[in-house]
């Protein structure tokens, strides 16, 4: 079975964002634009919530072409026009959307008809929303968590909404020159 | 100025609650020994230092049944020089070495740190917020269990930062366990 993977920038405090939305505290360089790269090769999907699609949508199909684009946007780009893409969403149609299933409900059924299928590895990048919602279904299969070195004090939390106590097996910790620490979790 | 250490266990959303985090590794114990080794002092709040004494104190005087970690670390720990609980209500202390703070906390913390000696070592949820407050916290450790509570309570929660905090990572050690300890300093 393919599995879905959970990737999120947090700060040490369990925040996705500040109270406003802030993101400019999450670290990203280089070192682990390569890193994830590794892991999109593995992966032939991608799982958005609306609001991030809408963001991903708006940049990646052309970040690759736009002059000065870096490497990563070459990459990530092209890897972003090959993948299937889901997206969580209860108001959007997926008419006109090339290579888009529109997810609107029954989770778990239709998550696990996903996963069934032939295929590499899902990813879900942010999309704090759709991932708690997959959380709490139990679908997600693995977790990489960014923790960035910073309190953040408040701002939308990560996990919410999670009613049992889920155990989880430490398949790794790396740590990144610019002091950021990805936790790899798989399901017990 | 000697290093005020702040330690805790955290489920991986951030709980504090020790009931749910369950007993440290074997490997964790290590861990925790070679750090109460490095200090002299405890500087605790009320809630911790009742889950803290009398029930190491009592590990090393009836050890049977204990784990072989689980004594060696009653020992190091029974034996940290000085005991300083900050509380508004306990009544007192039976530790020899135990005094408790009521007022002047921070003048009272300025002094322990400018004080000759080995690290002062601390945790809780209360605590840290304070300390992180006024900005008296040199080292955060944190150990995070593989799991995540769903419920409980969450330290950051109660951390009442007026600002954002940025920390520099100096050490990231994952544990056989499981657990990860994430060791910061004020950047």
């Amino acid at each position: 079975m393919r599995h879905l993977i959970f990737f999120m920038h947090t700060s040490l405090d369990g925040f996705v964002a500040g109270p406003n939305g802030e993101m400019n505290w999450i670290k990203v360089d280089e070192e682990i634009f390569d890193f994830v790269a590794t892991m999109t090769d593995k992966a032939d999907a991608a799982l958005y919530g609306r609001a991030t699609y809408e963001m991903m949508q708006g940049y990646w199909p052309t970040a690759g072409d736009e002059p000065g684009a870096s490497k990563h946007d070459i990459e990530h780009s092209a890897w972003y026009n090959k993948v299937a893409k889901i997206v969580l969403s209860t108001t959007m149609s997926s008419e006109g959307l090339e290579n888009t299933t529109v997810i609107s409900g029954q989770l778990t059924e239709n998550i696990n008809a996903i996963k069934n299928r032939e295929g590499e590895n899902i990813i879900i990048f942010g999309s704090p929303a759709a991932a708690q919602s997959l959380l709490g279904l139990g679908l997600v299969d693995e977790f990489w968590l960014f923790v960035n070195p910073i309190l953040l004090g408040e701002g939308r939390p990560l996990f919410k909404g999670i009613q049992e106590r889920t155990y989880l097996a430490l398949a790794e910790a790396k740590t990144f020159a610019c002091g950021v620490v990805a936790l790899h979790y798989t399901k017990v | 100025m000697r290093k005020l250490i702040y330690s805790i266990n955290l489920t991986i959303d951030g709980c504090a609650d020790h009931m749910k985090i369950g007993p440290p590794a074997a490997d964790l114990f290590e861990h925790f020994i070679e750090l109460t080794r490095s200090g002299d002092t405890l500087l605790y709040g009320r809630k911790l230092y009742e889950i803290m004494f009398p029930y190491w104190p009592d590990v090393l005087k009836n050890p049977e049944g204990e784990a072989k970690e689980s004594i060696q670390f009653a020992e190091v720990f029974c034996a940290v020089e000085n005991i300083v609980v900050v509380s508004k209500t306990l009544q007192g202390v039976e530790e020899k070495n135990a005094r408790i703070i009521r007022s002047n906390f921070e003048a009272e913390v300025l002094a322990l740190k400018a004080a000759p000696g080995k690290n002062i070592l601390t945790g809780g949820v209360e605590l840290c917020a304070q300390l992180t407050q006024l900005g008296l916290i040199d080292e955060y450790q944190f150990v995070i269990y593989p799991a995540i509570a769903g419920a409980g309570r969450r330290l950051w929660d109660s951390l009442g930062l007026p600002d954002n905090l940025p920390l520099q990572l100096v050490e990231c050690k994952a544990f056989q366990s499981g657990f990860v300890l994430l060791r910061y300093v004020k950047s």
